[in-house]
């Protein structure tokens, strides 16, 4: 009877802490960015294919068309970005420079706004990837890969430069 | 035996001494939840569950129950964003005893339960003021859902004991993992609380219930 007692009056404890547990604060990730990698473009005589490697930009200037704060500014050795599109439109439109050269590019997409994260986090504007268009002085062509652009870091637009 | 009065299993006349002789039905409980005091009392204003079970007595070693209650939260987040829910809830199923009779030993009416149970809940809930913002763009949205409506089944598996505090009033804890036979699914709204299955952030959670009942006995 003693040891009855003892264990149910120790359990007592965890329903206290059980009460105050605080579940407020949002976890998880909420950011949602286009990933936008860089190839150089080489053409192998030999195989008479293109062969595609990971480019390496010394410096690199990125921000909305129109818009003065910068999303990279001077970056050095960048082979990626990450840039956000614009929740209540579907397109979006970006100014990237590499080292001198500037490139304007555009993205075209659907929203989905209703993306439920958790009550903490809320919903999340997730999009899929219609068309990319850009200019030609640095950029020699664009390739979407992967349409769905979530909260995690995932690959969805190739540039390629020669 | 007048209702009321303490059940002790002896070991019967003109039976063998090693062999206990129990009754198929010996009473049922009626257990009322005390967490729902303890957590008010610790200032819990965001959720709240209250609960009663009865439970059945069969050869003092399967003990089906029924437990109904009525259950709801108000939870507004860091971002102002808000979850209102009320609702019923009933959960069906066994328990039983780990607490074996001893051969020629009076049998005391203290219980170490294992058992499972069926919950069910139909309610409502309203998800308001979900701020989507961006500060890149300087845009933002606001989102309101009303009146969503949610059905919720799971399973339990609880463990718990009860102890015989004095004559038919019992007193003792058991504690849950719930599980939903439906996990929420990514991208799609669902509920932050599930009327007597409590938070619902990954389709499984622990619950603890604090007892107090009372055994009403019908013994001949």
């Amino acid at each position: 009877m003693r040891v009855f007692k003892k264990i149910y009056i120790i359990f007592v404890l965890p329903v206290l802490l059980y009460s105050c547990a605080d579940t407020s604060a949002c976890r998880e990730e909420t950011e949602v960015n286009v990933q936008i990698n860089f190839y150089e473009r080489t053409y192998i005589t030999a195989t008479k294919k293109y062969a595609y490697n990971a480019l390496t930009v010394d410096s690199i200037w990125a921000k909305g068309l129109d818009l003065d704060s910068f999303l990279y500014k001077k970056k050095l050795d960048q082979e990626l970005i990450l840039v956000p599109l614009r929740k209540t439109e579907n397109q979006s439109d970006f100014t990237i420079r590499f080292n001198n050269t500037t490139d304007t590019v555009s993205i075209f997409y659907q929203n989905n706004d209703k993306f439920y994260l958790s009550l903490e986090c809320g919903c999340i504007v997730v999009h899929t990837i219609d068309e990319v268009l850009s200019t030609g002085h640095f950029i020699d062509s664009v390739a979407v890969i992967n349409r769905e652009v979530i909260n995690s870091n995932a690959e969805n637009i190739q540039l390629y430069h020669f | 035996m007048p209702v009321g009065a303490q059940q002790k299993t002896t070991p019967a006349k003109n039976t063998p001494a090693d062999t206990v002789k129990v009754d198929l039905f010996n009473g049922f409980r009626v257990d009322i939840d005390a967490v729902p005091v303890i957590s008010g009392l610790l200032g819990n204003k965001e959720t709240f569950s209250y609960e009663a079970a009865l439970q059945a007595y069969i050869k003092n070693k399967y003990y089906p129950v029924i437990e109904l209650g009525y259950a709801g939260a108000n939870k507004t987040t860091d971002a102002e964003a808000n979850f209102k829910t009320n609702g019923m809830f009933g959960r069906i199923g066994v328990d039983i005893n780990l607490i074996k009779s001893k051969k020629g030993v009076t049998q005391t009416d203290n219980m170490a339960l294992l058992g499972i149970r069926f919950g069910y809940s139909g309610f409502k809930y309203t998800l308001a003021n979900v701020i989507i913002t961006d500060d890149y763009w300087d845009e933002s949205t606001v989102h309101n859902y009303n009146n969503i409506r949610s059905r919720k089944a799971w399973f339990e598996l609880s463990g718990g004991m009860r102890v015989e505090i004095s004559p038919n009033i019992f007193m003792g804890w058991t504690v849950k993992y719930r599980n939903l036979f439906k996990k929420p699914e990514t991208g799609t709204i669902s509920p932050w609380f599930v009327p007597g299955f409590g938070i619902n952030t990954t389709g499984t959670t622990w619950g603890v219930n604090y007892c107090i009942g009372y055994k009403f006995n019908f013994k001949k």
